[in-house]
């Protein structure tokens, strides 16, 4: 095996290439191992608490680590409040049903940490939530993972079955369409029936005001509203609204008082530690500091940098795990922190620290992140594997005026990360060539570690489609212009707005996805699926007999993705009428400013529209038609009829025709004919279909092209494809990347390709290469700078990068014990390659091959 | 004109010359260098690359042969292959056609000027971005004179970067002397500065080459040179001494030096061709990487600024802004 010395020697056309690694120290490491040698914590502490961080990753939808379970607590006293609650309003049982959680449930407070609180009753669990999905709850119920006591949990969820929002909802569809969409081939599960969500809480209200001015706000409503009800002449059509709104505002003060106690019990309980069990007298003085953050935060507004973090990561608790579970990790953490950055290591006004303070802050908050666990459903966990669950933040950009967003603070996220080396949370940077060069650096330091992220979203873009979804408000308040500057990413790859008001709350608003190579392969076959379920899939739309042009083939799958499109969208929508109905968010409602202005629920009220939808396997769908076209319709090589025959026999005695198919031209080569194809599908039917329709928030749905674990899912329940794929083959890897492999020309031409695509589209992930010896040399920052420029100015949405070498990857299959650091992107999140299952690990390797061959010899196919 | 094959267009290079620049090589070559690792390059006409590897015995190939070059056998373990013997072979390339499994690839294809132009036109922001450009390369492009010089002129038309890699071995200097209009930097490969060794081993004389760079170099042309080292031919003290005193003497003419190591990467190229038997650098083991310290060093105390091993130059900022105006119109 070589080392990183004399991997550094690449062939070039004849010539011989020294890449020197940048730091002479990584000369002697062996390239297998590399990743090994990255990791710098930046103290002792965070190296300790690292060593024994419970990661909670899933692998084929199983834990990895022993001993993590589900717990019980959360849904015992949910359900006790709920029971006792019966009758009063449902805003008000939820925030009851919230605030019983709070009061009762065991407090986790573990040894070294600084940044406190966990969302179950002990570090190995995490909590269930049988009022989403009962369906989920049956599962864990049969798994290792049961809450225990088991017969305690199963009367629960037997207690929760006719309350679940898929109880509510299913009675409107049809269960043909429904069954349908429980294959998950064409279309992913409704959304009431997995429980899965995303939110962007606005963080800043609890920072900047603390949640006992929010409770005076809410107070002050309630009374407004009281005497509005008692003015003369009292007038029916105006006055009833007041009830609703007085009972959403008293959930508002119920459940942020629960939190306020909450926070104050992990005082109490520092406190207690500190004066009684710890004899360090260093950390002995840390905890009565933690009593002291938590008594004031978040009652209080906060002062310093380490009340911004406690108090964001308890308000991170409740809005995505205790009040309702939520993917996600959605905030601009850079600018949400800054002020406080600024007080504590500029001014010194309050927490004084240096630089290197905030960059260990940062580190923990890290790691607080990685033993988050999520009580998803057994498929959630399937498609995101080798991860805890999603949770991504946003740095970067630019502010409301149009400047450079970068500041300090942004780069001690970014040496955290750097320093630290844990999957999650990923990093999006919001680029901008306005963006300072210190902090496109770090970036850059980032992203040949190999950590796969920060992932990179062009800033204009985000916030052009910030203002183009503002004029679709359906109360006329949309983003501002400036706000508009104001985007995170909600999740992988939807940018919505941050702040106080305004932002995502449901994923019915947007998440999602539909799979085209499907449709595609049931447009051929007049809607039956012959190849997975053995069923009607879709409508009928013909027989092949009947397709006799290249334009009957184009709109036999525009219907079949407009059945499935309306479909996804109208239970998500009908998952949203029940949400506002019977899972109201009071604390999420209390912390937005629009909720409070008008006392509404945080799932009714939509200021921002943001709908989006997630095509995933596009590229095998778009390449097939272009691969029709080329040999049945313009050469008339093949009818329509030998094609079919030859997919049904999986391309077995009909190898000639299937080099021919895999030979025509495929997307991210720069080639016109295929590229003028798929611009046009992407544009007319994956994203012009897609935003015909209106959704709750009274805006356009737009398709966010990515992959999360799916291609790989989704891929085994699709027959052959005329692209020239076998049936069950992984399908492509990533929104508008091209197909693993089939990219012959190099990463410019895969750049020109996606450019093409300008129209009705979110956004759209692009998978990049670097090499591992040009990045770590010191030509790599240059080289990699001048490929951003250019990107940037093709208007592309989106790239993120792997820069990870096949034969660390091979080494780390043999010996997972000792690659515990190496971490690669899968799709829009990053996950330990060790805890990945060996087929998601092999489409990894596969694709990585493809591009970075084993042999120095196809250097030149080097992606970056 | 008379349109040469051309073995690959390499979009995203970095070592030909300065920024991410889009590298031509066309086929043919009058040089016959022993350790040339770009063997694929030097005949003019079309080959076929064959891997036994990838060959599952069809036999598709056989029947297709005009000339019986192929027929089926059985290997050692048990398994048909097919063996080859391109002794008759009439480079027709229909046994590449009818291959399924990629075993055999064609090496030169033909491509008109327009869908060159179209390919290396593509990146122009690339270039404009780092600095970059064009690189047309070979096999030694000046073998090809006119379609070179019409080459480099359309695409200086279009106001991007033009670099040219030879090794300047034209006797006649009229094939040079009108590129100088249109070429931007001239990378020239000297592989010996001793004029017996050279023709010897190379097949070629010395002089006419220097004639070529110091003409070049007094008529205002950027020059670098690339120097491959190879064992046991020039990388003697006398040869790096040999190299320092005559590059000193252009020491502030030459844009640069780069010093390019011999490998062995080129080997599985000649066996994939069917030429494994021309191959005279089999066994020649690499030198380490120190050994040409004394000659970057040298060069270095000569008074030549940029001196590289590998050959990479780096990214420069913005060339000019009529680079830039030409870049932003190629993507219009």
């Amino acid at each position: 095996m070589n080392d990183i010395a004399s991997a550094k020697i690449l062939e070039y056309k004849g010539k011989t290439l020294n890449f020197t690694p940048e730091d002479p120290t990584e000369a002697k490491i062996p390239s297998d191992e590399l990743h090994e040698h990255l990791q710098k914590p930046s103290t002792a502490r965070t190296k300790r608490l690292k060593e024994r961080c419970r990661w909670k990753h899933a692998s084929a939808g199983e834990f990895i680590e022993k001993n993590v379970t589900a717990g019980i607590e959360r849904m015992r006293y949910l359900t006790e409040a709920h029971k006792a609650s019966e009758g009063q309003p449902e805003a008000i049982r939820r925030a009851l049903g919230l605030a019983n959680v709070l009061n009762k449930s065991t407090l986790v407070l573990q040894e070294d940490e600084f940044i406190v609180g966990y969302h179950a009753e002990d570090p190995n669990m995490f909590p269930l939530y049988p009022e989403l999905s009962h369906m989920a709850v049956q599962d864990y119920l049969m798994s290792d993972y049961s809450p225990q006591p088991a017969d305690e949990a199963a009367a629960i969820n037997a207690y929760w079955k006719p309350h679940s929002l898929q109880s509510k909802c299913q009675p409107y569809f049809d269960p043909a369409d429904l069954g349908r969409m429980y294959q998950v081939s064409s279309m992913e599960a409704p959304s009431f029936a997995s429980g899965y969500n995303s939110i962007v809480p606005p963080y800043e209200t609890v920072l900047e005001d603390g949640l006992l001015a929010r409770i005076k706000l809410a107070e002050k409503h309630i009374a407004e509203a009281q005497a509005d009800m008692t003015t003369f002449p009292w007038n029916g059509t105006k006055g009833l609204d007041n009830i609703a709104k007085i009972d959403n505002w008293k959930a508002m003060v119920i459940a942020c008082k629960a939190v306020i106690s909450w926070a104050r019990r992990h005082a109490r309980l520092a406190r207690i530690v500190a004066e009684n069990f710890e004899t360090d007298p260093k950390r002995q003085a840390e905890l009565l500091e933690i009593a002291d953050i938590c008594h004031r935060i978040p009652a209080e507004p906060c002062k310093g940098l380490k009340d911004a973090m406690q108090a964001k990561f308890f308000t991170f608790l409740i809005c995505h795990a205790i009040e309702r579970y939520a993917s996600g990790y959605a905030q601009k953490e850079d600018t949400l922190l800054w002020p406080y950055y600024k007080a504590s290591v500029i001014d010194k006004k309050f927490q004084p620290m240096d630089h290197m303070g905030a960059v260990e802050l940062v580190e923990m908050e890290r790691l607080k992140i990685s033993e988050h666990g999520a009580g998803k459903s057994r498929a959630y966990r399937e498609i995101f594997p080798g991860s805890n669950d999603l949770f991504i933040l946003t740095v970067g950009g630019t502010n409301a005026k149009g400047e450079d967003a970068c500041n300090d603070m942004t780069d001690a996220i970014l040496e955290a990360a750097k320093r630290i080396r844990t999957a999650e949370p990923s990093i999006v940077f919001r680029y901008s060539k306005k963006n300072r060069d210190k902090t496109l650096r770090w970036v850059f330091e980032c992203v040949r570690d190999g950590l796969g992220y920060p992932s990179i979203k062009h800033d204009e873009i985000g916030t052009e489609q910030m203002k183009e979804y503002a004029k679709f408000s359906l109360n006329g308040n949309g983003a501002t212009d400036e706000e508009a500057h104001n985007w995170v990413n909600v999740l992988c790859m939807s940018p919505g707005i941050h702040g106080r008001r305004k932002t995502q709350k449901t994923r019915s608003e947007g998440g999602g996805s539909i799979f085209p190579a499907k449709l595609l392969e049931i447009s051929l076959n007049d809607g039956y699926d012959w190849s997975y379920a053995d069923m009607q899939l879709g409508p009928k739309t013909g027989q092949l007999a009947s397709l006799k042009t290249f334009e009957d083939v184009w709109e036999a799958f525009r219907k079949q993705y407009q059945y499935a499109i309306n479909l996804c969208i109208s239970t998500k929508d009908v998952s949203r009428y029940f949400e506002q109905r019977f899972l109201q968010m009071p604390f999420v409602s209390a912390i937005d400013d629009g909720c409070m202005e008008f006392g509404m629920d945080a799932n009714a009220l939509s200021e921002q529209p943001n709908g989006w939808h997630n095509p995933i396997t596009t590229i095998v769908a778009a390449n097939s038609l272009v691969a029709i076209k080329k040999l049945v319709f313009d050469e008339k090589k093949y009818t329509l009829d030998q094609l079919s025959q030859a997919l049904k026999a999986n391309w077995e005695g009909f190898e000639e025709m299937r080099v021919d198919f895999k030979r025509a031209p495929k997307w991210g080569n720069d080639d016109d004919y295929a590229d003028a194809i798929i611009t046009r599908f992407y544009e007319e039917i994956i994203g012009g279909e897609m935003r015909k329709i209106t959704n709750y928030s009274g805006g356009p749905v737009m398709p966010t092209g990515q992959a999360v674990g799916l291609y790989m899912e989704v891929g085994s329940r699709t027959g052959p494809t005329p692209d020239g794929r076998f049936g069950g083959e992984a399908a492509d890897d990533g929104g508008i990347s091209p197909y693993m492999g089939t990219d012959k020309k190099g990463p410019t031409a895969v750049l020109r390709s996606v450019s093409k695509v300008q129209k009705n589209q979110k956004g759209n992930l692009l998978n990049q290469r670097l090499s591992v010896p040009i990045m770590r040399s010191k030509h790599g920052f240059e080289i990699w700078n001048s490929y951003m420029k250019t990107w940037h100015d093709l208007n592309i949405d989106h790239v993120q990068f792997n820069v990870v070498s096949t034969d660390e990857m091979r080494a780390a299959q043999r010996e997972p014990e000792k690659h515990h650091d190496l971490i690669v992107r899968v799709s829009g999140y990053s996950a330990r390659f060790v805890d990945i299952p060996t087929y998601g690990q092999n489409t990894i390797i596969a694709r990585q091959e493809q591009d970075f061959s084993a042999s120095d010899l196809e250097f030149l196919n080097v992606e970056i | 004109m008379k349109i040469p094959l051309v073995t690959e267009i390499q979009r995203f290079s970095l070592q030909d010359g300065p920024g991410i620049r889009t590298t031509i090589f066309l086929k043919g070559c009058p040089l016959r260098c022993p350790w040339c690792h770009n063997p694929e390059t030097q005949d003019v006409r079309q080959e076929f690359y064959y891997y036994p590897s990838r060959c599952v015995g069809c036999g598709r190939c056989v029947a297709v042969c005009p000339a019986g070059t192929s027929r089926l056998v059985r290997n050692a373990d048990g398994r048909t292959i097919v063996e080859l013997d391109r002794t008759d072979c009439q480079r027709c390339m229909r046994c590449v056609a009818a291959c399924l499994t990629d075993a055999r690839t064609t090496v030169g294809q033909r491509m008109s000027v327009e869908e060159i132009l179209r390919e290396v036109l593509s990146d122009s922001l690339f270039y404009r971005n780092s600095g970059g450009g064009i690189t047309i390369s070979g096999g030694d492009p000046l073998f090809h004179p006119v379609f070179t010089l019409e080459l480099a002129r359309r695409i200086k038309e279009r106001k991007v970067h033009v670099a040219i890699e030879t090794s300047c071995f034209p006797k006649n200097r009229e094939v040079i002397q009108p590129l100088l209009e249109f070429v931007d930097l001239f990378i020239v490969d000297l592989k010996s500065l001793n004029p017996k060794k050279h023709e010897e081993v190379v097949g070629w004389p010395l002089q006419p080459i220097l004639d070529n760079i110091e003409h070049l170099i007094r008529s205002g042309a950027n020059v670098r040179i690339h120097i491959p080292v190879i064992p046991g031919f020039n990388d003697s003290p006398q040869d790096f001494t040999d190299y320092i005193s005559y590059l000193s003497r252009h020491a502030k003419q030459l844009e640069g030096v780069d010093i390019l190591n011999y490998h062995t990467y080129g080997e599985g190229k000649y066996c994939s061709l069917g030429r494994e038997k021309e191959y005279q650098y089999l066994g020649v083991e690499e030198n380490p990487p120190d050994k040409v310290v004394p000659l970057v060093k040298g060069l270095k105390l000569a008074g030549i600024e940029s001196v590289t091993i590998g050959g990479l130059v780096g990214i420069t900022a913005d060339r000019d802004e009529t680079t830039r105006d030409a870049a932003t119109r190629c993507i219009t």
